[in-house]
């Protein structure tokens, strides 16, 4: 059972983030305002917290500072209608583990809070593997059921993160931020051609699709069953 | 010291001083006449008090006591009186009693005070004494009562001319406070009606005007550019509104006729699908917007470091290449040359990811696509040729400004916000963009600057 607090002021959005990620498993309570929600975060336990920006009481950015002082690692999404540049880097500054411009797609928070729950493991692994898909980081060389995969350098850096991620999707604002560093959204659908690119490439004829799309969010890789 | 709030405007400050320089100045001017005047009377009686003595002098010895005493008979008195004293000091002829104990009988005159014989009072007198031949003193003396009493009422004569003229120069003054008072209150005003919203008020000019003129001058400059920038903004707020409710209408529209018409669920879907669409379209046009007005307030500078853009050119133009491949068209990126440039980094890929785009957007399948990064002196000029119908030259200019789309895009999706976030961003750069003819196509022509050396 996941426990996720909410820290958000707004009833409808919040109802709204209750619903969904109630419907996903999550067990969700709601803070209105910041000086509850620093308290309620300090005083149980959380496996994660979504904090808005801008509170009334205590500003988002204060309570995730606040938490770090006092040793709470507890996994932070700040939430922001501020979607300045420098606001992000201040939101990652104060100690949030990620950040979310409003408005923003319910499924877009649910697989960032996925990521999040499920940090990848930096593990020191020279060679990952999913099913019959292999990675060596070193040589720079995959292989499907030891047929090697030409892959660009982008597409490696692709498949590394999907790997590292195993079964959890992964949305296109997460892959233009992380592989691209983009922080904006380019008019053309980029990502969806690198990754039609990728998915021939690792998905050949007759074999067991292992990337998969899904439909208005992302994308995802799974070892077949 | 704090001064009473009344002295510390400025209007009565000047009037205040104005009065006082005045008065000072009237004083003054009184007190140099009141100066001159009485040294020429104390003058004019010095020198007629030697001149008796020299004429007196000059006469034969034994005439003298003659004279002195036939002068005494004319009447009325005269102001002088003269005597002939034998050497022992006894008095010969003339109105002196006696010879005075304290004049030195230099033939120089004196300042002495005498009993007069007839009233028996000590009187002020210029006072002169001569030894004249075998022993005998001559003695001039002449009262100065009338001209004490002339600097008496000359002092008064000052005294009373002084009083209109210290009036004067405090109406002057209260003059000078008025008017300028009038002036500042005046420039208060317009400036009220200004904060008030009237920003088609100015300041008044005068010719030739002083430094407040100068300076009011200088505001209705500032006021001219402001009120532009008004119309400009509230152009663009008209542009915004245009470019959100339109979406939104329609989103509005689809729901509506989705509400009304759907027969089930499976009918429902797509209109919801289209509808979060529209909306999503709507954001991103509120999103572009929102980065094109933080680029333009220019706060971006933190984000400044020296990095190559050649490196960027190559990795942006990689980025592309599949897109390219997927239409048919052939992209070409040479950016060898490595140009190292001050600027930031996330902002001149966002520039040359919206030069890409459109380049490959609008080129025809089968078409060309050149980037390229070469070197015009040590200056990196940066190039985004393609092959696809070309902006007109006319629409060139308004090609960067907000939600320009020519008709060629305007059927295409996007903000049509990319090339004034290209242009905002490069002006933050101090890059200047130039757009020019392919024959067919769209050249793109950036002139960056390389890092300045320290």
């Amino acid at each position: 059972m996941t426990k996720v607090l909410l820290i958000e002021d707004d009833f409808d959005i919040a109802t709204e983030v209750v619903a969904e990620l109630g419907r996903k498993g999550y067990v969700v309570q709601q803070a209105g305002d910041g000086t509850s929600g620093l308290e309620r975060g300090r005083s149980e336990h959380w496996d994660l917290m979504i904090v808005d920006r801008m509170l009334p009481g205590l500003d988002g950015l204060a309570i995730v500072r606040q938490l770090r002082q006092e040793k709470i690692r507890t996994p932070a999404l700040i939430l922001s209608a501020l979607g300045a540049i420098d606001d992000r880097i201040l939101g990652l500054r104060a100690g949030g583990d990620d950040y979310l411009i409003k408005p923003f797609a319910l499924a877009e928070l649910s697989a960032r809070l996925e990521v999040l729950l499920r940090r990848p493991v930096d593990s020191h692994e020279a060679i990952l593997r999913v099913g019959p898909l292999e990675l060596d980081l070193i040589e720079r060389q995959g292989w499907r059921s030891r047929r090697p995969l030409e892959l660009l350098m982008r597409e490696f850096k692709l498949l590394e993160y999907l790997m590292r991620r195993e079964g959890q999707i992964v949305t296109r604002a997460m892959l233009l931020e992380d592989i691209w560093h983009y922080h904006f959204v380019p008019n053309t659908n980029l990502v969806d051609v690198h990754m039609g690119r990728l998915r021939r490439k690792v998905d050949g004829d007759g074999e067991a699709p292992l990337i998969s799309n899904v439909r208005g969010v992302g994308f995802i890789l799974r070892a077949p069953a | 010291m704090r001064l009473p709030e009344i002295l510390r405007r400025t209007g009565v400050r000047w009037g205040t001083l104005v009065a006082l320089a005045f008065t000072l100045g009237t004083i003054a001017v009184f007190a140099i006449a009141y100066g001159f005047g009485t040294y020429a009377l104390f003058d004019t009686i010095d020198m007629s008090v030697l001149e008796q003595i020299e004429l007196l002098s000059e006469r034969p010895p034994g005439l003298l006591p003659f004279m002195i005493t036939s002068r005494m008979q004319h009447k009325p008195r005269v102001l002088t009186m003269v005597s002939l004293f034998a050497r022992d000091g006894h008095r010969i002829a003339g109105d002196i009693p006696s010879v005075p104990p304290k004049l030195k009988l230099d033939g120089r005159v004196h300042m002495l005070h005498l009993i007069d014989s007839e009233d028996g009072r000590r009187h002020p007198e210029r006072v002169a004494g001569r030894i004249l031949a075998q022993g005998r003193i001559l003695v001039v003396a002449r009262t100065i009562d009338d001209v004490l009493a002339l600097r008496a009422s000359l002092l008064r004569a000052l005294l009373l001319a002084l009083i209109p003229a210290i009036l004067l120069s405090i109406a002057g003054g209260i003059l000078v406070a008025v008017r300028s008072g009038r002036r500042l209150s005046r420039l208060r005003l317009t400036a009220e009606r200004i904060i008030a919203g009237h920003l088609d008020e100015r300041f008044p000019v005068r010719q030739p005007g002083d430094e407040i003129d100068q300076l009011s001058a200088i505001v209705n400059r500032i006021l001219v550019r402001l009120e532009e920038l008004v119309v400009a903004l509230k152009g663009v707020g008209e542009d915004i509104a245009h470019d959100l409710r339109t979406p939104l209408t329609a989103v509005r529209a689809r729901l509506e006729r989705g509400r009304e018409h759907a027969g089930n669920l499976e009918q429902v879907l797509p209109v919801i699908d289209r509808a979060i669409a529209g909306i999503d379209q709507t954001l991103l046009v509120a999103t572009a917007l929102l980065r094109i007005a933080e680029i333009e307030q220019g706060h971006r500078y933190a984000g400044f470091a020296p990095f190559d853009l050649a490196e960027v050119v190559r990795e942006t133009g990689e980025t592309y290449r599949p897109l390219a491949e997927d239409k048919a068209i052939a992209l070409m990126v040479a950016a060898e040359e490595a140009a190292s440039i001050l600027g930031d980094r996330d902002l001149i890929v966002e520039v040359l990811v919206n030069l890409i785009d459109n380049a490959i957007k609008f080129t025809p399948a089968g078409g060309r696509v050149e980037i390229a990064l070469t070197m015009t002196g040590d200056r990196p000029l940066l190039r985004v040729a393609d092959s696809g119908p070309g902006v007109p030259e006319a629409e060139r200019e308004a090609a960067f400004r907000r939600f320009y789309r020519s008709d060629r895009s305007r059927a295409s999706k996007g903000a049509g916000l990319g090339l004034s976030l290209v242009a905002a961003v490069l002006k933050l750069h101090g890059f200047p963009i130039r757009l020019m003819s392919n024959e067919p196509g769209c050249i793109a022509l950036v002139q960056c600057w390389r890092e300045p050396e320290l």
